[in-house]
């Protein structure tokens, strides 16, 4: 570790952190690279319903290449960072989780409204509203 | 292939600690942990847009499915490559920082914004014009009459408007960060350019650096929405 002894900062005044090698960040380039020429390979199949499951698990293990290594997370010297990180992660799916799970059972707790929150067609005459979104 | 940090040169303007910190390490996790933080804030700023999105995808798949053939694969491809590519510049740029290799890291850092800058220009130059051209557009602006010339399958689903609101609003948000990004980048160019980053001092590339990458993110996932899955 190179340190100019003669220079008046004192150690404390600078920061002394190794880097990664050069070939984890080329390895990871090449590697989402790849990932993109998957994820649009794959896409010229039909999997039907399969497709977003498919597509949405590229997209994360990219996404994890990117914070592990580029953002560092997994070398990071703060563990703290990681856990801020998988904090916002959470309240992501507790965002999308509910959300979804009431689109999913709105129909059982009000058939009316389930259905009616099919969304007319553009152009064609909308359908008779639920009373209840009258006042809009 | 660990490259042995170079001493640090003359010419570069040795770091000193505010006087608010303890020491360079604390400063360093400091900085790093409240940009985290403002992170979180944006992936649900994001993340709200994503739920619109997949909410309503479940109300109108045949709508999402027939819109998103009007998107270019090709730019949206393009795209990827050139933002993948600038996190992986962005990435050296900091390693080389590191090891003081100030010229490779003024390169890597030209390179990065070349890249962003060739992002914008596939976005605001290319894509988005052949929207307007169409009346591809948000909301009230879409008109069918136009749209439905060039993609006459667009009549006959539902709402394909609630679709463009959503490409546009996201891949705008996204467009937007970029911007910011590019506005980064030329700072961190100026402030390199004067001999302010090196081994003991790289902060403003690191903080900047986890910026850009969260940028990256967003679109690895707007990405294979839009233009793959629709």
């Amino acid at each position: 570790m190179a340190h100019n002894e003669s220079h008046a900062a004192s150690a404390s005044q600078e920061l002394h952190h190794e880097p990664l090698p050069v070939k984890v960040y080329l390895g990871v380039f090449l590697g989402l690279l790849f990932l993109t020429f998957v994820t649009v390979w794959v896409a010229g199949f039909d999997f039907g319903e399969f497709n977003m499951i498919v597509a949405m698990a590229v997209a994360v293990t990219k996404a994890s290449l990117v914070v592990l290594y580029f953002m560092n997370l997994k070398h990071d010297h703060d563990r703290l960072n990681g856990v801020i990180f998988l904090m916002g992660l959470f309240f992501l799916i507790v965002f999308i989780g509910p959300t979804m799970w009431d689109k999913v059972t709105r129909g059982e707790v009000d058939p009316q409204r389930g259905q009616a929150a099919e969304l007319p067609a553009h152009g064609a005459a909308a359908q008779q509203p639920h009373p209840a979104e009258q006042p809009k | 292939m660990s490259t042995p940090t170079a001493a640090i040169p003359s010419n570069i303007k040795r770091h000193e600690v505010g006087h608010h910190f303890g020491n360079a390490e604390q400063e360093f996790s400091a900085a790093k942990l409240g940009f985290w933080i403002f992170l979180c804030t944006e992936l649900l700023m994001f993340g709200g847009l994503f739920v619109a999105f997949i909410y309503y995808r479940t109300f109108l798949a045949e709508t999402f499915l027939q819109a998103h053939r009007t998107l270019s694969k090709p730019l949206g491809v393009t795209n990827t490559v050139v933002l993948i590519t600038s996190s992986f510049t962005m990435a050296m740029a900091i390693r080389s920082a590191m090891v003081n290799k100030q010229k490779q890291m003024m390169a890597f850092l030209w390179i990065t914004l070349i890249c962003a800058t060739a992002f914008m220009v596939i976005k605001l130059g290319f894509e988005w014009p052949a929207k307007f051209s169409h009346h591809t557009l948000p909301g009230r602006f879409f008109d069918l009459h136009h749209a439905s010339e060039a993609y006459p399958f667009l009549a006959d689903v539902k709402s394909p408007a609630i679709f463009y609101s959503l490409y546009f609003m996201m891949t705008g948000l996204h467009g937007i960060h970029v911007l910011i990004g590019m506005g980064l980048i030329l700072w961190l160019i100026i402030r390199g350019g004067r001999g302010e980053f090196y081994s003991g001092f790289y902060t403003p590339l690191e903080v900047t650096g986890l910026y850009w990458h969260f940028v990256d993110l967003v679109w690895i996932f707007l990405f294979p929405l839009f233009y793959l899955v629709g």
